[in-house]
């Protein structure tokens, strides 16, 4: 079975940056065609999306040539990028708060 | 060669210092800043151009060839929209310069970024963004994915891994 990878990224629009992601993860190769990128969540301003852990780089650059989006952290389960996403996330509408 | 530091980034051109971005490239692993002007931060270490580490623009191709030679010059930032050739790079890391790319026009024409990973040299080349706002913080690991994708050379995240000794290989310089 293929490992994924779950990347959480911070952006200031999480549901566009992941439609741009879906655009491009045809770079990610052969592979993108066999296994599919998996959206786990959107936390306010955090997107959680897995991806086949051999495809982890070629989505990382992707992630660089999106305006505003950032990868922060990676996880190897999506449990686990469920859990530090939602104590990362930047509540909408106030600056700074973290649960 | 300064060995490998790997506990943090560098970011090479933070124009803009709010507690929103430091906090932002804090997130993505940075932990020193190079600022254009005297600013005080709160959890970057920050350094100044021109104060800790000496710094000219090349806008150029000939404009580097004359400051390629001068003794004082530590970091010859170029015009990404004009690259240099493979001699001019040679004779940066012969006279121990380094080159800052500026990488923010670059990530919208990359066969231009090809083009200069083509001539550059992973252990005499900086990639400023540069950071004028929240939306410019890139995560530096992202930035060497994709410099590895598009030089299809693992060589690339040497700049990246590295900064934080480069840095400080640059601070010292500039007492003596």
């Amino acid at each position: 079975m293929t490992k994924y990878r779950y990347l959480l990224v911070r952006a200031e629009d999480p549901a566009a940056c992941h439609a741009q992601l879906l655009e491009r993860y045809m770079l990610a190769g052969f592979l993108s065609l066999v296994h599919a990128p998996r959206l786990v969540a959107i936390y306010d301003d955090v997107l959680v999306v897995g991806v086949p852990r051999e495809a982890v780089r070629a989505v990382r650059a992707v992630v660089a040539l999106l305006d505003g989006c950032r990868t922060v952290k990676v996880a190897g389960t999506a449990k686990r990028a469920k859990a530090v996403a939602a104590s990362i996330r930047n509540k909408l509408g106030g600056l700074g708060t973290s649960v | 060669m300064a060995s490998v530091v790997r506990r943090g980034f560098v970011e090479w051109d933070l124009a803009v210092v709010t507690p929103e971005v430091e906090k932002a490239l804090w997130e993505v692993g940075v932990r020193a800043a190079l600022l254009r002007a005297e600013a005080e931060t709160a959890l970057l270490a920050p350094f100044v151009r021109g104060v800790d580490v000496n710094w000219v623009e090349a806008r150029g191709r000939d404009k580097f060839n004359v400051f390629v030679y001068r003794d004082e010059v530590q970091i010859i930032r170029v015009n990404p929209h004009a690259p240099l050739t493979r001699d001019q790079v040679r004779a940066a890391r012969r006279y121990v310069k380094y080159v800052e790319l500026p990488l923010r026009p670059l990530l919208r024409d990359l066969p231009l970024l090809a083009r200069w990973l083509e001539v550059l040299e992973p252990d005499v080349t900086i990639f400023s963004t540069p950071v004028e706002s929240l939306r410019d913080v890139k995560s530096p690991l992202d930035v060497a994915a994709l410099l590895v994708e598009v030089s299809r050379d693992e060589g690339w995240v040497l700049p990246i891994k590295n900064s934080l000794g480069v840095l400080t290989e640059l601070v010292a310089g500039g007492d003596d």
